[in-house]
């Protein structure tokens, strides 16, 4: 079985942001404000909390004002406005909401599921393509798409889904022959009840995001 | 036990119905196959007459996925998508309390478990072929196993009329080889035991597929036909003189010699003879009878010639010639000239004396221009075989004769000399019984089986119709007489015939009809019918008393067994020859 490098993934140095809430399987990371442009929704973050690294795919991002009446449109677009105010940005907050679908553990051991929540300020990081890789396979190194059932568990939604296929599209070509994937993503969406147009959707989508339409 | 699935619905009337295990191949189901159902208290035998399944995948979903993609993803969605339901005629019951085996009167309750039938619980039901008694008739089809064997009871089989139906080629000749076979090993092995039946056989064998050899379908010979493995036990006779010849089989003509006209119209109604030249028959024999003997002719004055005289006319009378040159008749006449001359004032006596009515005059011309086909039939008026007949009832009769075959030789397909030598012997038969009733017997002291190829000719349902066979079937079982249809077409036989039929081997058929037919007498028959409509050659439902309860069996190969005869039959022999050896020493001492 393949495993992630784990011990890749610490300190605020390569952090991407910090855990500001949890509730259920959904958390909530603030981004830092310089980190927050490279982080999408459909991208994989893994969180160091010690002994156990949960990890999360982003599906929705919020970013706001620091307080409610905070924000005022002003004409000067993003640009402008942190040249005339270099820490503008620490008004507002840049955060985004993921969805537990899997933990790894100390020795990079990945488990598809929800582990052990993390701790408020517990780092979070971009997770390197190769190591996504692992996201995807069973312990037999078959590809295995079970993540899907977490993620569409927190979020039933045929965008997100779509955009996580094709944040990771890179990721899911290199897991082997196309018909061993093709049949590993169905599996997997077809044991959630999702409803015959969603599902119809979603296998639309991944043949065509993944270039398998014939 | 391996549970594959679990019972959602059951009735008396519609029977089983199951629903397999996740991951169970409905290609390991065969139709026909048996299962049990296993509950606390019994286990029921059951047989799967249908297997179906609906996919719940909605096919746009499925179609919508490339081609090469589709294997792949199957077994998932056969799993996740598909519900695979049996259904099942449950046919047996084994209480697990009272320890034994009888006709369900229960059902199983919900969720009961579907589980495969291995061969030792099969037994159970069927019991084991000793070869004493029982012999191995076929095996069930069992889901994935094979190696069980289920019996045959002879003493139950032949104490009832049994019917064998199928469509040609279907195995009918087959199973009827490997009955013969049995029923003359019973009697070889139970002779002096309690239960012993003296089992006669009486063969139509339209093909000398009993005499000679079994074909398979490319009509190449596989297996020795039973009488030619069972020599001693049966006497043949054919009708084609150079089969006669060339396998020592008796010589049979159709013997016109001194036929009582009752017979003859058997025998010629096949041939299209109007009703009133049947009905006038007795009369023509009268008056025909009257001119012979009055005629003060040398050669003809012998009425025992009467039907030559029905079928002499300026048309036959080369063809009557040369039946003398064949030495088929009797008379002897060195100069041709007189015997034409004497045969042509023959015509003219007979037609005076029946012109005495015109319309008789009409309709005998007219029917004795139909009995031109007569002379293509292997006919004989020669005194000898007019005994013949007799002779073979007798064989079948007396406690020493042997079983009898009729061989059809070159008349295979002559269904007009079948017919009539069938209906012959068949009234002689009838007669002789009935004969020996007033007598005041109770029962023939052998066992005479009749195996009727073709039985609709002879077993049709035709009001006003007589056949012997008919009479038999009806009349005759209690006097130990059995009649043994072997057809195509059981949908054309007599009801009242078909109702009287007991253990049946229902081989596959396709009209409705003929299914339907076969099928009466089984509980439930509708049950059956896909059954029938699905088996293959060699696959049989025999249901009746020969076997404990109804099963669908792939038949033993004939050709397989008919080794077995041999070896037995050679073991048999060589043990009575050293037991009368042995007794003649005693004897000397
Ligand atoms: N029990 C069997 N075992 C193996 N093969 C069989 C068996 N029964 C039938 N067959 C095959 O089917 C062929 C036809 O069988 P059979 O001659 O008994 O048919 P039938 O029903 O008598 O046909 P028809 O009505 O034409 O006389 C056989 O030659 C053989 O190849
Ligand atoms: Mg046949």
């Amino acid at each position: 079985m393949r495993k992630i490098r784990v011990s890749r993934y610490s300190g605020s140095e390569t952090a991407v942001g910090e855990v500001a809430s949890i509730n259920g399987s959904k958390y909530i990371i603030y981004l830092y404000p310089e980190r927050y442009p490279e982080i999408s929704i459909g991208d994989i973050l893994l969180i160091d909390s010690g002994i156990y690294h949960p990890i999360i795919v982003v599906d929705e991002n919020i970013h706001r004002a620091r307080r409610e009446q905070g924000f005022t449109p002003l004409h000067t677009g993003h640009d402008e406005l942190k040249e005339i105010y270099p820490d503008a940005d620490r008004l507002y907050i840049y955060a985004i909401s993921g969805v537990n679908v899997a933990y790894a553990d100390e020795k990079g051991s990945v488990k598809t599921g929800f582990g052990p929540s993390p701790r408020l300020h517990d780092f979070a990081y971009d997770m390197e393509e190769e190591d996504k890789e692992r996201l995807f396979l069973d312990e037999g190194d078959t590809p295995n798409f079970t993540i899907l059932r977490y993620l569409l568990h927190g979020a039933r939604d045929p965008i997100l889904l779509r955009e996580f296929i094709a944040r990771n599209r890179d990721v899911i070509t290199k897991l082997g022959d196309e018909r061993e994937v093709f049949s590993a993503f169905f599996n997997a969406i077809t044991e959630m009840n999702l409803g015959d147009a969603f599902l119809k959707t979603a296998i639309d989508d991944f043949l065509s995001i993944m270039g398998w339409r014939e | 036990m391996k549970v594959i699935g679990s019972v959602l619905e059951a009735s008396f009337e519609k029977g089983i119905v199951a629903c397999l295990m996740r991951g169970e191949d409905p290609e390991d189901y065969p139709i026909g196959s048996l299962a049990i159902i296993d509950t606390d208290r019994n286990s029921y035998l059951a047989i799967l007459n249908e297997v179906q399944y609906t996919g719940e995948l909605n096919p746009s979903i499925l179609m919508n996925i490339p081609s090469r993609f589709r294997d792949g993803i199957m077994p998932h969605v056969r799993k996740r998508y598909v519900n695979y339901i049996v259904k099942l005629i449950p046919i047996a019951k084994y209480s697990k309390e009272k320890n034994i085996t009888e006709k369900p009167d229960t059902i199983p309750p919900y969720g009961a478990r579907l589980i495969k039938a291995v061969p030792s619980e099969i037994a159970i039901y069927y019991g084991e072929p000793d070869w004493q008694k029982t012999y191995p008739l076929g095996r069930p089809k069992l889901i994935g196993e094979v190696g069980y064997e289920v019996p045959v009871d002879i003493k139950n089989l032949v104490n009832l009329n049994f019917g064998i139906y199928g469509k040609s080629g279907s195995g009918k000749t087959f199973i009827a080889n490997l009955l013969v076979g049995y029923g003359i090993l019973y009697t070889l092995y139970n002779r002096g035991e309690e239960d012993y039946i003296d089992i006669r056989f009486l063969i139509f064998d339209m093909h000398d597929e009993y005499s000679l050899e079994v074909l398979d379908n490319s009509r190449r010979p596989i297996a020795k036909g039973v009488a030619n493995i069972f020599r001693k036990e049966f006497v043949i006779y054919t009708p084609d003189i150079e089969n006669s010849n060339k396998f020592r089989m008796n010589y049979l003509p159709i013997p016109l010699y001194d036929m009582p006209s009752g017979y003859l119209k058997m025998i010629i109604e096949p041939l299209g003879v109007t009703q009133a030249f049947l009905d006038n028959l007795a009369t023509f024999e009268k008056k025909i009878k009257r001119v012979m003997e009055k005629s003060g002719n040398t050669i003809l004055s012998d009425p025992g010639y009467w039907i030559l005289g029905l079928i002499l006319s300026q048309e036959t009378i080369d063809r009557v010639m040369s039946l003398m040159d064949r030495r088929e008749t009797e008379f002897i006449e060195s100069d041709r000239s007189v015997t034409r001359r004497s045969l042509y004032d023959l015509i003219e006596a007979i037609e005076n004396v029946i012109g005495e009515e015109r319309e008789a005059l009409k309709s005998f011309k007219a029917g004795r221009r139909r009995l031109i086909r007569l002379l293509n039939m292997p006919i004989s008026f020669k005194k000898k075989y007019s005994r013949t007949i007799d002779e073979i009832v007798k064989y079948l009769i007396n406690p020493k004769g042997k079983s009898v075959v009729i061989s059809m030789g070159r008349y295979e397909k002559t269904m007009s000399v079948y017919l009539a030598l069938a209906n012959l012997i068949g009234e002689r038969l009838r007669i002789k019984l009935q004969e020996k009733i007033a007598e005041g017997m109770e029962e023939s002291p052998t066992k005479i089986i009749i195996l009727l190829e073709e039985a609709h000719k002879f077993l049709e349902k035709k009001p006003g119709a007589y056949s012997p066979f008919g009479v038999i079937a009806r009349e005759m079982r209690k006097r130990g007489v059995i009649i043994v249809p072997i057809d195509q077409k059981p949908g054309d036989l007599d009801p009242d015939v078909t109702s009287m039929i007991w253990t049946n081997m229902v081989f596959a058929l396709t009209d409705p009809k003929d299914v339907s037919a076969a099928l009466t007498g089984i509980d439930n028959p509708k049950l059956y019918e896909s059954i029938v409509y699905s088996l293959k050659p060699g696959e049989a439902v025999i249901y009746g008393p020969a076997v404990k309860f109804p099963v669908v069996l792939s038949i033993e190969d004939y050709s397989k067994v008919s080794r077995e005869f041999e070896k037995r039959y050679k073991e048999y022999i060589g043990k009575k020859r050293s037991k009368s050896l042995y007794e003649d020493d005693l004897s000397r001492d």
